[in-house]
């Protein structure tokens, strides 16, 4: 098991690779780089704009250029943020942590939510509410999760109880640390919450399609020819074993939080890793798009090997093998 | 005195009669063999006795009594007292029967859990007990072992010990030996004789096999589509059958 | 398939669903004439106006339709107050000019208000459906067929051709989809034009989408080419790429069909994501996209809330093919529970 994992892990490390090399060849397809704007600068003189084109080997082959960026990397340096004037790594570590505090909080809402509600809705199949609850998550399912960031942005500015968007509200330095604490959850509640809606519609609806299909299953009959309590039967048997199977969802769950929540960070103007990738791919800031895309392929990476690593976990047939 | 009663009973399932009419005495510690090809409704008596009949089913007459209780007039907690306690239950495939997340022991655990209040090394004490009684020779492994890690005739050993863990007074065996080999089944078999002799249970044989039950069964019942078409000693089914179905049922094996 | 329609006919919220995406279609198919006005025609004196109903009745008496003229004035908090001049009157003119109906000069008709430009919303709305409904269809159908050659060639040839392609595929699964729709929308000039532009955003929609399709073809094809008819096939002497088509695609129709409906919301959310952004179909061609980035600013949208509309139409568009698909799978295959 080991072995298997440890061998998707290196092809998954040159799939990364190849991706980078392809979008940084992308990012140099078009004429143009970050410098041009500065050459347009009367301030900055032709000498200084020629040292740093020779600094950053601009005016290499491209293959050169992308070793150089790889080299780079290994050693854990990625580059230089010409819009922010700070080396790529330190602006992408604090969005980075921004992007997961979201993604962390919707994953937790959204598995918080669901899977209690799946399970209230198989244990009331065929009834009303189970009818209400299935149309209201093919809406939810539905609803572009911008336009509905917009529509809530909007209902807030109207009745004021959440800030409108950011992070930190006026003064936040200044704030004691619970209420620093608490100024970031307020600013979460409109992100995460609509970057969880989707999410929850969807999973509740796996979670009571399983549920249903264990609950008609053979060995629940036999749990219960044994004089179980039903709660025994459900919860311990029936949940069990229809959750199984979507523990590996944790994993690419909170993989694809990642791109869902560019567009709602944007929105709602969570100074995030979506957010910075905008500006950086807008101004042409080469090495943090880079090195954002390496972070999110990085993330993905890691959001599958968990999943992979879980499956083998939860389920006692794969973790310990047929022995006969 | 009778153990198991069961007088006119009919399970209807939308227009159909699964059972019609089914009367049925069995007294203590007696092997009975239920036998009839599918469709004849033998497994749903059994769900029956238990009040376990899937939804679509509903049983429209027919008493049922068990140990001098009325089945039908048991509350949905009393029922649930009597089963696995009063009666226990093997079904035929333990791949299925059985919980795949959840070791043997933990299955025969909460069942002694569920229905005494024996502390846990008491509880582990009896699982380990019975384990052996069912001629399982590692019970400290396998009380520890998932199912499917086990092979076909321990498996089912470990059901038959999860069906007998709290000494029940009667054991429905529904197509228990079914899927097993020939001479695991023969094994099986000759298990369930020592039990009914050991501890005086009673056990309600359901099975497709007309011969394979002759050879335990003290009284055998022959079903066909809903009722019981005819009933007697099992050398008397076997030698001297007198209905035509019974008939084609010995001369298929 | 008689049996699919049937039971697909059943499922009466499908059915609705169904007709209300052919409504939209249509009414892309036909903007310029449903349309009372050309998508940047522009009045700046009629920066948001609010809607302006159609009037039947002239002082109490019937009359043909018409409008009343708006005249622009300012509040004490210096914000744009719209008041009706009854004295003005323009009546609708209909089949005009190729349009179905507009509004006799110099009034306006804005059915659902205008935006900060004073163009007619409904209009742009129209004109902005043939972007936005077409875009995602495309996208979806250049997937597709990417999906279902490579998926098919992968599947069926297996060994080294399925690994290198499957490597591919993951590669393009191993970066979330919005970042790589940024980066690649920044490989691209700066200068296009607005059908460069539209080709561009079409493009990296179908990129994106690709590589899961083309997974579950191959999977498919697997197991199709084990069957007795691709033997008989293959017996008979008939080069692979014709195998591959015409006897392992077409059973992969149904899965197919339900796996368009249900991606084609994606790239409509996607063009409209990229659009909303500035970064896709540009001002002042209009998607429904870029209609909602006047909404970015909260600011407007408590005085002129319909500039929220596109969402609206997004919205609807979504649960429409959301619904359809949902009863398409049901209809094929109850047991098909994978896509």
């Amino acid at each position: 098991m080991i072995a298997h994992l440890l061998r998707r892990l290196l092809i998954s490390l040159l799939l990364l690779a190849a991706m980078s090399f392809l979008t940084f060849w992308l990012m140099h397809a078009t004429p143009g780089n970050f410098f041009d704007s500065l050459k347009l600068n009367p301030q900055i003189s032709a000498q200084t704009i020629a040292d740093y084109e020779k600094l950053y080997h601009l005016k290499d082959p491209l293959v050169v250029q992308y070793g150089h960026w790889l080299l780079n990397v290994c050693r854990g340096e990625f580059g230089y943020s010409f819009y922010y004037n700070v080396p790529a790594g330190h602006i992408i570590a604090s969005r980075l942590w921004n992007t997961f505090i979201l993604s962390l909080t919707s994953l937790l809402l959204t598995w918080g939510l669901a899977i209690p509600l799946g399970i209230w809705a198989a244990l009331r199949h065929g009834r009303m509410a189970d009818g209400v609850l299935s149309f209201l998550s093919f809406a939810a399912f539905s609803a572009p999760p911008f336009f509905l960031a917009m529509l809530l942005l909007y209902a807030v500015s109207q009745w004021g109880i959440l800030p409108l968007g950011g992070m930190h509200s006026a003064g936040y330095d200044r704030m004691p640390f619970v209420d620093k604490l608490i100024d970031v959850a307020r600013h979460l509640v409109i992100p995460a919450v609509v970057l969880s809606l989707a999410s929850i519609a969807s999973l509740q609806r796996l979670m009571r399609g399983n549920m249903l299909a264990q609950l008609r299953q053979q060995y629940i009959l036999a749990a219960r020819a044994k004089g179980l309590p039903e709660t025994e039967v459900i919860y311990r048997h029936a949940l069990r074993n229809a959750f199984n199977p979507m523990v590996t969802l944790l994993g690419y769950e909170f993989a694809s939080l990642l791109s869902g929540a560019a567009l709602v960070e944007i929105v709602c103007s969570w100074p995030g890793l979506g957010m910075l990738m905008l500006t950086a791919v807008r101004s042409k800031d080469v090495y943090v798009v880079m090195a954002s895309m390496l972070m999110g392929g990085v993330l993905l990476l890691l959001g599958n090997l968990l999943a992979d690593f879980l499956l083998v976990w939860v389920d006692p047939r794969i973790r310990y093998g047929a022995k006969k | 005195m009778s153990l198991l009663s069961i007088k006119n009973l009919t399970v209807t399932v939308k227009e159909s009669k699964i059972l019609n009419g089914v009367s049925l005495d069995i007294a203590q510690g007696m092997i009975i063999g239920i036998v009839g090809g599918s469709g004849s409704g033998k497994t749903t008596l059994g769900l029956s006795i238990l009040k376990l009949l899937p939804q679509a089913m509903r049983q429209e007459t027919g008493q049922i009594t068990f140990a001098g209780r009325d089945i039908g007039a048991c509350t949905a907690e009393q029922m649930r007292q009597l089963r696995g306690r009063d009666i226990g239950m093997v079904f035929q495939e333990p791949l299925t029967a059985l919980d795949a997340l959840f070791t043997i022991g933990s299955q025969m655990d909460e069942t002694l859990a569920a229905h005494t209040d024996l502390e846990p090394q008491v509880r582990r004490q009896r699982i380990i007990e019975t384990l052996h009684s069912v001629e399982i020779e590692d019970p400290q492994r396998i009380y520890g072992s998932y199912p499917h890690q086990l092979s076909g005739g321990l498996r089912q050993r470990a059901m038959i010990a999860q069906a007998i863990v709290c000494g029940p007074k009667l054991v429905i065996a529904d197509e228990a030996t079914s899927s097993l080999d020939v001479t695991i089944q023969a094994k099986i078999m000759q298990l369930l004789r020592k039990l009914n002799k050991e501890r005086g249970m009673g056990i309600l044989l359901i099975s497709h096999d007309l011969g394979m039950v002759s050879h335990l069964a003290d009284e055998i019942a022959v079903m066909q589509e809903g009722r019981i078409v005819e009933y007697g000693a099992a050398a008397e089914i076997i030698n001297r059958p007198k209905h035509g179905y019974t008939k084609s049922l010995i001369e298929a094996y | 398939m008689h049996i699919t329609l049937e039971a697909f006919g059943r499922h009466k919220a499908a059915l609705a669903c169904f007709w209300v995406l052919v409504a939209l279609y249509a009414a892309a198919a036909f903007a310029p004439v449903l349309a009372p006005y050309h998508f940047a025609d522009e009045e700046r004196g009629y920066s948001y106006c609010p809607p302006t109903p159609v009037e039947f009745l002239d002082n109490g008496r019937l009359a043909a339709p018409f409008v009343y003229g708006r005249q622009l004035t300012f509040d004490e908090n210096h914000r744009r107050v719209y008041l009706i001049d009854k004295t003005k009157k323009y009546p609708l003119r209909f089949l005009g000019g190729g349009r179905l109906f507009t509004v006799e000069e110099p009034g306006r008709l804005y059915i659902l208000g205008a935006d900060s430009r004073g163009r007619d919303l409904f209009s742009r709305l129209l004109y902005g459906a043939r972007i936005s409904l077409s875009i995602g269809l495309l996208g979806v159908l250049i997937s597709f067929g990417l999906g279902l050659l490579i998926g098919g060639i992968a599947g069926y040839y297996g060994g080294v051709a399925d690994a290198f392609l499957m490597r591919t595929c993951e590669m393009f699964m191993l970066v979330p989809g919005f970042y790589l729709m940024l980066a690649l929308r920044s490989a691209v000039p700066d200068n296009f034009n607005s059908v460069q532009v539209y080709l561009m955003v079409v493009v990296i929609l179908s990129l994106i989408g690709w590589a899961s399709l083309a997974r579950v073809i191959r999977g498919m094809a697997l197991s199709l080419r084990e069957r007795d008819y691709v033997s008989a096939a293959k017996l008979l002497g008939l080069p692979d790429m014709v195998i591959i088509v015409r006897h392992i695609l077409p059973h992969t129709i149904a899965y197919s069909l339900v796996a368009i409906m249900l991606t084609i919301p994606g790239y409509i959310l996607g063009e409209a994501g990229l659009s909303l952004l500035g970064l896709g179909i540009q001002d002042p061609v209009p998607s429904w996209g870029n209609l909602l980035s006047e909404s970015m600013g909260i600011v407007h949208i408590p005085f002129a809330p319909w500039i929220l509309l596109p969402g609206l139409f997004i919205f609807v568009t979504v649960v429409c093919f959301n619904v359809v698909g949902d009863a398409l799978r049901d209809a094929l295959d109850p047991m098909m529970k994978e896509i």
